[in-house]
């Protein structure tokens, strides 16, 4: 009697201690995809800021092309601190070579001021590589690594990469994989 | 004779109490596993339907699932989408166990249109509704506008 009592006691506990750990794991699991969806919502509203500045680098470019200089524009001190743009609006070059040599200098500036990093930074050619980051809850933050052409007809800021970072964890460990581009 | 019966009457009485304590503990387990099994299947009706607003192809496309869902009365610039599953999580019109509650909201910009949508999976029990899990997903799709 007393042994069936314990192991039904044992028995009890096993199964109470279990469906703990299960149910724990379950929230951890939901908490997880929440901050997983709620990093992709930010990372979207910051691309839609990215968008607006490809567009409105793209406008000051066609602008500043046409006019030789970068009077009149909105961000024109930020844009003559460039070397390469000023090289670029006196140089005998084809308007649509100054055009994209202004382009990408004009992003480059812009985006650097929305914390926009480019790993492989090389003024004056288009399209260019970026990254930013988006934190979320704990230790988590979200890399969106994308392409950015601003005169491309089908999609101005390609995405090609969203990688999860949990700090302190090692990074090299594991190399990102690369996302499907379609047929 | 009657140090037997006394002895015996103490060892159910022991035993009656021991069996309540144990029952507690697994009806308490039981009951841990139910809610497990119900978030675990919340946030896949969650995930499923964030997946399908992350792969809508425009801004004015609905979600299939959200497709055969009954439309709630326009709140401000956002639309409210509810579905109801029953224990098994089979569509019901009937007193359903889970609510899905999906709200889609458009923002637009010069550059684009960025949607965005929140969803919450409500268990209804006793008359009252808690919340189970709750995403929001986000698709932004640029305009189009010629070099």
């Amino acid at each position: 009697m007393i042994f069936v009592v314990l192991c039904l006691t044992a028995f009890g506990i096993l199964s109470y201690i279990t469906a703990g750990s299960d149910y724990r794991l379950s929230e951890k699991t939901a908490q997880n995809e929440q901050d997983y969806y709620d990093m992709l919502r930010q990372s979207e509203k910051k691309l839609q800021t990215i968008d607006a500045a490809v567009l409105q680098a793209r406008s000051d470019a066609q602008r500043a092309s046409a006019s030789g200089s970068c009077d009149g524009l909105t961000d024109g001190g930020d844009y003559r601190s460039v070397p390469a743009v000023e090289t670029a609006l006196k140089s005998s070059e084809p308007p649509a070579d100054k055009c994209r040599t202004c382009c990408a200098a004009f992003l480059q500036t812009r985006l650097v001021k929305q914390g926009v990093t480019f790993p492989n930074p090389s003024v004056g050619t288009l399209p260019v590589n970026a990254e930013f980051s988006v934190a979320g809850d704990g230790n988590r933050s979200m890399r969106v690594s994308l392409v950015i052409d601003p005169f491309s007809e089908k999609e101005r800021c390609r995405v090609t990469g969203r990688e999860v970072i949990v700090s302190g964890q090692d990074q090299e460990s594991e190399s990102a994989l690369g996302l499907w581009s379609g047929n | 004779m009657n140090s037997f019966f006394l002895e015996m009457i103490l060892v159910i009485l022991f035993f009656s109490v021991s069996v309540t304590v144990t029952a507690q503990l697994f009806v308490s387990a039981a009951a841990r596993a139910g809610q497990s099994r119900d978030l675990s299947a919340a946030l896949l009706q969650a995930q499923n339907l964030a997946e399908q607003v992350r792969g809508i192809s425009s801004p004015d496309e609905l979600p299939v699932m959200l497709s055969v869902s009954s439309l709630q009365p326009e709140t401000g610039s956002s639309r409210v989408y509810r579905l109801e599953y029953d224990k098994n999580w089979r569509r019901t019109e009937k007193n359903p166990k889970f609510t899905v509650e999906v709200s889609l909201n458009k923002t637009g910009s010069g550059s684009g249109t960025l949607v965005e949508a929140d969803i919450e999976v409500l268990r209804n029990q006793s008359g009252s509704a808690s919340r189970l899990v709750s995403l929001h997903p986000a698709k932004y799709f640029p305009g189009t506008s010629q070099p």
